[in-house]
């Protein structure tokens, strides 16, 4: 009888821990909007797509406004919000077509809202017609927020693509959607990530040939972005010179990379190069004993800290980190750049 | 089967499923500080304006500094108000700092960058990746104050090296409003 009533108990417990369990198994969704093309023409037909990382999701409605654009960026005529495409119970990725262009000189802006785990989630992305008339400005082709409060990168075409800009074009959509939204950090912040298209070409230096980079003639307006990526066709010995990163078009590793320095100021993780210790949030250390006092605040034990070659700096993240890799692959950031990662985007998004 | 097996079965599926829970709560609490961190991101992050070239609510300065072997000098004697603030942070990564000052040499604010002496070619198998440069034009860009004087620049052990800044010598970038300073 004593037996049977412990049985029972236990058997109560494991229930109602299998409900509480259960209880949390609903995710809130996540999800990833693009359009495509990436800078349309006004008579291409855009296609809009929300993506699923993941979670549950009841429901998508897309909405939409658009503006007129003046030559200094003014806007004008701007339509009220309306109601694209709704959608229940959806499969992803879930896709609309406007099937006519939006015209010349228009400023778009479209808005998926997610309902999922009695939440309600809003994705507004905002886009520029081809071509965009304000004078020596790079073209917003996938905009969140505010210049000031977000991170800004702007993609130049190397005089190289001039022939095959569709290609550029195709390959700026691919590096926002396949680099920055595939990185699984990075893209949990995916709206704290202004992108533009420049207007006028560069031309990427070669290391090889002991060239330097030729920046475009607007190059003035672009210093308010962290990153300007020359994209290139060629095959050449990339570098960075601190304000300019050349890089074939397809390297979505590199740029990712590339980025890490740029846009959060994170060092290199692999020995010969270029390292340093940032006060707040570093992803690399002067000493093993500064590597090993960070590791467990940052998710790590002291036998992570790793000398990068013969260098004088430690790291903590993994072989397989982002800042230890270039290339085409995409890998994952480790958790230390995960943290300056995070920092740098807060930082920015306070205006600081 | 006897009771005493049952139990074990029971006790098992437990500490298994509070196992894969303990991962599941961590990923929970990882997804809150995610979507916490977001939440303060869209309260401030604000809207993106297309005007921000000509109205310039925020800006910031450049100047063009020529460099031949580590020694550093103005290219051209004027500043660019250009739009937008100071895209660096004070915390922002690099070995190459810049520190600005006023006329009494108090500092007003500073912050890191590569060293625009080298380039940094982060290709598999380039040994060292970093690279001096001998000679080159940089961008330097400073926060919009009229009363900035001198830059200083340190890298590394080397001996720092100060610029007097031609404030005075303002040219605007894209837009015909002068009045962006801040006194």
């Amino acid at each position: 009888m004593k037996t049977n009533s412990l049985l029972s108990n236990r058997i109560y417990f494991f229930g109602v821990f299998l409900i509480y369990f259960c209880s949390s198994c609903k995710q809130n969704p996540e999800t990833f909007a693009i359009h495509s093309p990436i800078y349309p023409t006004a008579t291409n037909p855009v296609t809009f797509t929300l993506n699923k990382i993941e979670g549950d999701v009841v429901s998508v409605k897309l909405f939409e406004f658009v503006a007129n654009v003046n030559s200094a960026g003014g806007l004008s005529s701007t339509t009220p919000e309306t109601l694209l495409q709704s959608w229940t119970s959806p499969t992803f990725p879930v896709t609309f077509t406007k099937p006519s262009g939006y015209g010349s000189n228009k400023y778009v802006t479209y808005r998926f809202e997610v309902i999922g785990n009695d939440n309600t989630y809003n994705s507004s992305i905002s886009f520029a017609t081809s071509p965009y008339p304000v004078a020596n400005a790079a073209a917003p082709v996938y905009v969140v927020g505010d210049i000031d409060r977000v991170l800004n990168s702007v993609f130049v075409p190397d005089a190289d693509m001039a022939g095959n800009m569709n290609t550029f074009y195709k390959s700026v959509a691919a590096n926002i959607d396949s680099s920055f939204h595939r990185e699984d950090w990075v893209r949990r912040f995916r709206y704290s990530y202004n992108f533009f298209i420049n207007p006028f070409s560069g031309t990427a230096g070669n290391f090889s040939a002991g060239t330097s980079h030729a920046y475009p003639s607007n190059d003035a307006n672009l210093s308010f972005a962290q990153a300007r990526i020359i994209l290139h066709t060629a095959d050449k010995r990339d570098f960075s010179d601190g304000r300019y990163v050349g890089t074939e078009y397809y390297n979505r590793g590199t740029i990712l990379h590339e980025t890490g320095h740029l846009l959060y100021g994170m060092a290199d993780e692999y020995g010969g190069g270029s390292h340093w210790q940032n006060e707040k949030n570093p992803n690399n250390w002067a000493s093993l004993a500064l590597a090993q006092g960070a590791a467990s605040g940052v998710g790590k034990t002291n036998a992570d800290a790793v000398q990068m070659g013969s260098d004088s700096f430690w790291r903590l993240c993994n072989n397989d980190c982002m800042m230890l890799n270039t290339g085409r692959t995409i890998f994952p950031y480790d958790k230390p750049c995960q943290g300056r990662i995070l920092y740098a985007i807060l930082e920015r998004s306070k205006g600081n | 089967m006897k009771l005493s097996k049952i139990n074990n079965i029971v006790l098992a599926a437990i500490l298994s499923i509070s196992c894969f829970s303990c991962k599941t709560r961590e990923k929970e609490a990882m997804n809150k500080k995610i979507e916490d961190a977001n939440a303060i991101i869209e309260k401030q992050k604000g809207e993106f304006n297309p005007a921000f070239q000509s109205q310039m609510k925020s800006s910031h300065i450049g100047v063009k500094v020529s460099f031949s072997q580590d020694s550093f000098k103005l290219a051209k004697n004027e500043v660019s108000l250009r739009p937008g603030r100071l895209p660096y942070s004070a915390s922002s990564g690099g070995d190459f700092k810049v520190t600005y000052k006023d006329a009494n040499n108090k500092v007003l604010g500073g912050y890191y960058i590569q060293n625009p002496t080298t380039i940094r070619i982060c290709e598999e198998g380039q040994k060292p990746a970093i690279q001096k440069v001998p000679t080159g034009i940089f961008d330097l860009l400073l926060p919009p104050e009229r009363s900035i004087m001198f830059v200083e620049f340190t890298s590394g052990t080397e001996k720092p090296t100060t610029l007097l800044i031609p404030i005075s010598k303002l040219r605007i970038e894209g837009s015909n409003d002068p009045k962006k300073y801040k006194e």
